[in-house]
């Protein structure tokens, strides 16, 4: 407030001057602030200014609830402490003029009132009450007429309270209604946007998490229409189908498309049962990829509905990759036949390893007796060598070739020597020649049985890919072994041949138990059961195999070293071999 | 089966080490001593015949109660016994054996795959057995024998 000009003012012009002034500060006050504290608080105590009361309350009107309709909000003018400790109004008597008529009430003296003293329970002031004659209340309203509250002036004078009070109070009050209306309006509008926002962080979340269970589960998502036999693909199903992300693309050519053709009737005809039913549609099918490889799908959808009929209108679903569900089940059927047939091995096994043991004895024991005449001798050492074939045939399909039960020490070397010899005569009369070239000192650790089956085994095949047809190609059979060192020590060693090579239909399944070209002699077992042996020892096996001219095959043998381990009992050393 | 036993039966049985002392110095020259024990008479009849014929002085029993019998009576050098018999196997029968002839080398003779999970128990107990499956060429087994 400019002291200079309040100086040169007559002191009546100065008042109102200071009043105008007053009321325009207020209202430029309350019109900028949002705060309702800060707007009552303000209004009030300009009016008090305004109308020279002595002190100033405003009742906040919270009718909507039960009991206590008038809320004592702001006290202005008296301390503060007095009011709070009142208790609050009721709508009767007084009030009701400024709360229930909207009217303003300005007495000289309200103790003179014929409406004084009518509100229960008090009847009056009550106790403790700072002392009232003169007495101004306006009703506090918002632009749609509702009565937001009251602000009451006091003054133990009467007679305090003029008509030009009571004007002052009024605009006072008008401005704090506007500016109590703009904190609501804003409030309500800020609720509003919360609430939306609210709503979105809800919508988004949900939506996130429908992403984070599909990422989860590797579903891929597509919508059909049935009337234009569109698809539409999300990424993931795009990824799976072979296909642009949202491409246009229909259903009837994609099928033709990628689904291998045993199966595209099943994935058409699974199709066609939920179109006609309105049931769940589930199919699974494979793939063909464009790297020649196959994938396993699983589809499901549900139909979709025109909206109010009961019309199909197409579909939506999810397709999810279940190659690997699908290997492991096959891998498990086979694992499950091949137990059964361990089984059954085991059982043969036994019933004619006894009887094939006692005629090999008795064979020897004839062949030796002196007193048998020389052709005999002959016959009877034909019979022994065709014996020794079963022999081993059983012990190389049945899987029983155990010499030593604990693993040991191996002198490599010594055993492929040892492996090649045994097959000496049978490589002599098919015109087979076999060199070695062998890195001295090769050596692991494993079971000796086991080693020697995986060489013999790769050495007869060798030997047997010799033979084209009906008729046997002369040529040689190589061995080489070297040390390997690095990532992993061990030996690795190749068995080279220069027969007919692996014709390219079965090298995929040359490893698969069962599987034989040797048609009667063969059993399908010895590549099977090599492979298993190498990787019981940790090792690896592959080929290279070429048919023509030149014709041959190598398989290289990788073991690992698998040095003893020194701190366990010898018992131990079997089961620590990786299985 | 009986007729076929070799007439060096007679001989093993009749051997009667006098002390450990004079055992060892026949083992120098003596031809060693083998039992076969196998359930089935003809493996192990035919097992003694080659073996006696092949410079051993080999008998044959037929289970593993008359084999802990056997070897008791001919203090045997090595013995070579079938696994998987009726009443008492062939690991049990080794173990009784061990522990009265601790020097005696017991080879177990198997025709099943089961024998290595028998075998794994008794190496459990602290018996350790060489295993040699069945069927094998008797020149192998021979040389087996000769090894050691």
């Amino acid at each position: 407030m400019d002291s200079a000009i309040t100086q040169a003012s007559s002191p009546a012009a100065s008042q109102t001057e200071q009043q105008l002034r007053l009321l325009i500060e207020t209202g430029l006050m309350l019109a900028s602030e949002r705060s309702l504290d800060v707007i009552v608080q303000a209004a009030l105590d300009a009016g008090l200014h305004l109308c020279g009361a002595r002190f100033g309350a405003f009742f906040y009107n919270s009718s909507d609830d039960i009991g206590a309709p008038y809320s004592l909000y702001k006290v202005s003018g008296a301390d503060s402490s007095r009011f709070a400790s009142l208790p609050m109004p009721r709508p009767s008597g007084i009030f009701n003029v400024s709360f229930i008529a909207q009217e303003i009430l300005r007495s000289d003296d309200i103790t003179l009132d014929p409406r004084y003293g009518q509100n229960p329970p008090f009847a009056g002031q009550p106790p403790g009450h700072p002392p009232v004659r003169s007495y101004l209340a306006v009703p506090v309203r918002s632009r749609a007429g509702h009565v937001l509250g009251c602000m009451i002036y006091g003054h133990p004078e009467p007679g305090v309270f003029t008509q030009a009070s009571e004007d002052l109070v009024a605009t006072i009050a008008s401005q704090a209604a506007v500016a109590i209306d703009n904190v609501r309006l804003s409030d309500s509008l800020t609720n509003e946007i919360s609430h939306v926002d609210a709503a979105r962080t809800l919508q988004r979340q949900t939506s996130d998490r429908l992403h984070q269970a599909l990422d989860a589960a590797q579903l891929g998502t597509w919508i059909w229409d049935r009337a234009t036999d569109l698809l539409d693909l999300d990424e993931r199903a795009a990824v799976l189908f072979h296909t642009a992300p949202h491409a246009p693309i229909t259903r009837t050519a994609l099928r033709q498309r990628i689904v291998l053709s045993e199966d595209q009737a099943k994935a058409f005809k699974s199709m066609e049962r939920c179109v006609a039913s309105g049931g769940l549609y589930s199919v699974e099918y494979r793939i063909d990829s464009p790297d020649g490889s196959q994938t396993w799908v699983s589809a499901s959808g549900i139909a979709t509905f025109t909206p109010g009929s009961s019309r199909i209108a197409g579909m939506v679903g999810t397709v999810q990759d279940i190659t690997a569900r699908k290997t492991q089940e096959s891998a498990l059927r086979q694992s499950e036949k091949l137990a059964a047939t361990g089984r059954l091995a085991a059982t043969i096994a036994h019933e004619i390893n006894n009887p094939l043991e006692a005629v090999t004895n008795l064979i020897y024991l004839s062949r030796t007796d002196p007193a048998v005449p020389p052709p005999v001798q002959l016959l009877l050492e034909t019979a022994d060598t065709e014996l020794a074939r079963v022999a081993q045939i059983a012990q190389q399909t049945l899987g029983f070739y155990r010499d030593t039960t604990l693993p040991s020490e191996i002198d490599v070397n010594e055993l492929l020597h040892g492996v090649v010899d045994l097959f000496a005569r049978k490589m002599i009369s098919r015109k087979i020649t076999c060199t070695l070239d062998l890195e001295p000192g090769l050596c692991i650790y494993g079971l000796q049985g086991e080693v020697r089956q995986i060489f013999s085994n790769l050495i007869v095949n060798a030997i047997d890919s010799f033979t084209f047809a009906t008729t046997i190609k002369p040529g040689g059979i190589h061995v080489r072994g070297r040390h390997l060192r690095g990532r992993r020590n061990g030996i690795s060693i190749l068995v080279s041949d220069e027969g007919s090579g692996i014709p390219l239909s079965v090298r995929q399944r040359i490893f698969s138990p069962f599987f034989t070209t040797k048609l009667s002699v063969g059993t399908g077992l010895g590549l099977w059961v090599t492979r298993g042996f190498v990787e019981k020892h940790g090792g690896s096996i592959r080929f290279r195999t070429r048919v023509g001219d030149p014709a041959g095959t190598i398989f290289r043998v990788f073991l690992p070293a698998n040095s003893p381990p020194t701190d366990l009992p010898p018992e131990a050393l079997a089961l620590h071999l990786p299985a | 089966m009986q007729t076929n036993r070799p007439s060096s039966d007679s001989r093993v049985g009749s051997h009667h080490p006098t002390s450990l002392a004079d055992d060892s110095t026949t083992r120098e020259t003596a031809p060693p001593r083998i039992l076969v024990v196998d359930d089935e008479p003809l493996i192990a009849d035919t097992i003694v015949q080659i073996l006696n014929r092949s410079g051993f002085v080999a008998e044959a029993v037929y289970g593993g109660r008359e084999a802990i019998e056997a070897a008791r009576r001919i203090v045997p050098d090595l013995i070579l016994s079938d696994v998987l018999m009726p009443h008492l196997d062939g690991v049990e029968a080794a173990i009784a054996i061990q522990k009265f002839l601790p020097n005696t080398r017991i080879i177990l003779f198997s025709g099943q795959a089961a024998t290595v999970e028998i075998l794994a128990r008794a190496s459990h107990r602290g018996y350790h057995f060489e295993l040699l499956a069945k069927p094998l060429h008797p020149t192998q087994l021979i040389k087996h024998l000769r090894r050691n």
